[in-house]
């Protein structure tokens, strides 16, 4: 079984990156804009910095956020308990530092 | 002659005198033409020096005014406007500071809690309600609730502790799910202490909570205990960038698991509730997480131990756990939604012992291993809508295969197959209502097709 499973595993690795990078081609990875749902169940869209000091975060939030789980809107917690949520997910998704200061600025500056 | 010159002289005096007549009347009435009497002019004089006296004095009275006056003025500038003002400017301090300490007062008892060094406290967790219809076993409703405190008392510490209230056959349960501590060493190393989830695989670690697990059921292979939910013990855990590419690591020491040897039914088998350790071999594992995009990561854990209770025929039997995991995530334009995979698989291997009991004697080839891959697509970029509240972006739907292989006499040997067809509707990112049906196929055994349904939130 050994075998069979390792080769399953390396075809979807493989096919996964390769619809990625030419699926990368056509949109950028830097999204402009995301939607969320909000505190009452509505959708709402949230404009992400295309400059500025959170350029990075929101890429960084985007990129790292919704990897295990859905995104969570920004919107649903306060500034503080971002900080400690955040530092929750740096140590479930080994994350780096660099990244978790990223984003509870952008989530900071969001919310 | 001398009479006409007089005559003369009369008409021009009587002329002049018509001429002018309205001139001296005039006259006569303003001032009056005649000298002042000489009791006039005194009284006048009288008159006169009055005024003189009265203007004398009321030029003295002004002057006394005006000097008053400017004093008055030179005092509001100076002396006695500063006091004044000395005095007002005291007052409002006064007040504004007992008034500020008054704000500052119910501030810091919102703020303190928040500040670095001070309490910081989270709630999170989750919630669940399970109705679960499997063939061969009765049906059955299930709730659990597990809340997590989060505490971050300093930048770098974490304390994080799960509890689970439920319910299992008759009984309630109370769990601790889990409890460690973390300190951030630096900004690619964390070391962590307590009962942690394990880092083998991504499943227990990572989407186990019902919010975030897409299915209303656990893997087989989960469920079948080849790897348990957690650990007690120490870790080290962080992740670094590799150019464009991504590497996280998690090595752990801890009690690791012990070895079941006393029922028939699960001889062999490895717990993982080993929070007194049943020997003095701790247990060694770890994982490797590499992205080589975002969006994709590949994983490599093992686990590796003495599981055998020291002192007993056991004492030397070991355990090699190890397992891969997949996992992608991406929005395509081209399918209108997004795309979620993860695959995982486990083999374990563990050393052949000898088990009596009140059954015979038996032995056998101790391996045992698993396998999945999920897929799930909720097409995210669609618009389509029924009536007013359904939306088909909401929608999602999963589908898991997976195969199981155990080992032991009679039809614990059993190959294990099955398939489940998800459907769930996200009514926000962390509430979700799952219904599911999964078709089982058990070589040699009884099978145990299911439906499900399930609500699940997140904190
Ligand atoms: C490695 C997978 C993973 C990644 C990546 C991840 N999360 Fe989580 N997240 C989880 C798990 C698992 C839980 C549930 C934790 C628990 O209850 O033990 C969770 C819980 C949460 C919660 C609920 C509160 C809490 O802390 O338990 C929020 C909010 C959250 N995540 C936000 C985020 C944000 C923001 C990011 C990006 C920095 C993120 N997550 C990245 C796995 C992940």
């Amino acid at each position: 079984m050994g075998n069979r499973v390792l080769a399953v595993f390396l075809g979807l690795a493989v096919v996964a990156t390769v619809a990625s990078l030419t699926a990368g081609c056509q949109k950028r990875q830097s999204l402009a804009e995301i939607t969320v749902t909000d505190d009452a169940g509505q959708r709402e869209t949230i404009s992400l910095p295309q400059e500025g000091r959170n350029q990075a975060g929101a890429l960084a939030w985007t990129q790292n956020c919704m990897r295990c789980h859905n995104l969570r809107n920004p919107n649903e917690r306060s500034d503080r308990e971002w900080d400690v949520i955040v530092h929750h997910m740096r140590v479930r998704a080994n994350l780096t530092g660099e990244e978790h200061r990223l984003i509870v600025r952008f989530l900071q500056s969001a919310n | 002659m001398t009479n006409i010159y007089y005559s003369r002289a009369v008409t021009l005096a009587v002329l002049a005198a018509i001429a002018f007549a309205p001139l001296a009347v005039a006259q006569q009435e303003s001032s009056g033409d005649e000298p002042l009497t000489r009791r006039e002019f005194s009284k006048f004089l009288e008159e006169y020096r009055q005024f003189q006296a009265d203007y004398g004095k009321l030029r003295q009275e002004n002057e006394q005014l005006r000097a008053e006056v400017a004093e008055l003025k030179d005092g509001v500038d100076s002396g006695s406007r500063e006091d004044w003002k000395a005095d007002f400017e005291a007052f409002a301090a006064q007040e504004r500071e007992s008034i500020l300490d008054e704000v500052r007062e119910e501030l810091r008892d919102i703020t303190d809690p928040l500040l670095p060094g001070k309490t910081n406290f989270v709630l999170g967790g989750a919630g669940v309600v399970t109705f679960q219809d499997r063939q061969n076993v009765d049906s059955t409703f299930g709730v659990g609730i597990a809340p997590t405190l989060l505490w971050k008392p300093t930048d770098r510490l974490l304390l994080e502790v799960e509890i689970a209230f439920g319910l299992t056959g008759d009984d309630t349960f109370v769990e601790l799910d889990y409890a460690q501590v973390s300190y951030l060493l630096n900004d690619y190393m964390t070391i962590t202490g307590g009962k942690f989830l394990t880092p083998f695989n991504t499943f227990w670690e990572r989407w186990h909570p019902s919010w975030i697990n897409k299915s209303a059921t656990i893997p087989l292979m989960y469920e079948r205990g080849l790897v348990g939910p957690t650990g007690l013990g120490v870790q080290v855990r962080g992740g670094f960038p590799i150019g464009e590419t991504k590497l996280n690591y998690a090595a752990y020491y801890v009690n690791g698991p012990d070895f079941e040897n006393t029922s028939f039914g699960t001889a062999g088998n490895l717990g993982f509730e080993n929070f007194r350790d049943n020997n003095n071999d701790k247990s060694f594992g770890g994982r490797v997480g590499f992205l080589p995009i975002p969006e994709l990561e590949l994983g490599y854990s093992f686990l590796t131990g003495r599981v055998g209770d020291s002192g007993s025929r056991f004492s030397g039997v070991d355990t090699f756990i190890h397992g891969i995991d997949l996992s992608y995530a991406r929005e395509f334009e081209a399918i209108k939604g997004r795309l979620d995979l993860r695959a995982e698989a486990i083999w374990v291997d563990t050393d052949r012992a000898i088990f009596t009991g009140p059954f015979d004697p038996f032995t056998f080839d101790n391996k045992r291993s698993g396998w999945f891959v999920q897929t799930a697509y909720r097409p995210t970029l669609s618009d389509f809508r029924l009536g007013d509240s359904i939306e088909l972006k909401n929608t999602e739907f999963v589908l898991r295969y997976e195969q199981l292989r155990e080992s032991g006499p009679g039809t614990r040997g059993a190959d294990h197959s099955r398939l489940t067809f998800g459907i769930n509707y996200w009514i926000r990112p962390n509430i979700v209502w799952k219904a599911g049906y999964s078709h089982d196929n058990v070589s040699g055994d009884k099978d145990e097709n299911g439906f499900f349904m399930q609500f699940a939130f997140g904190l």
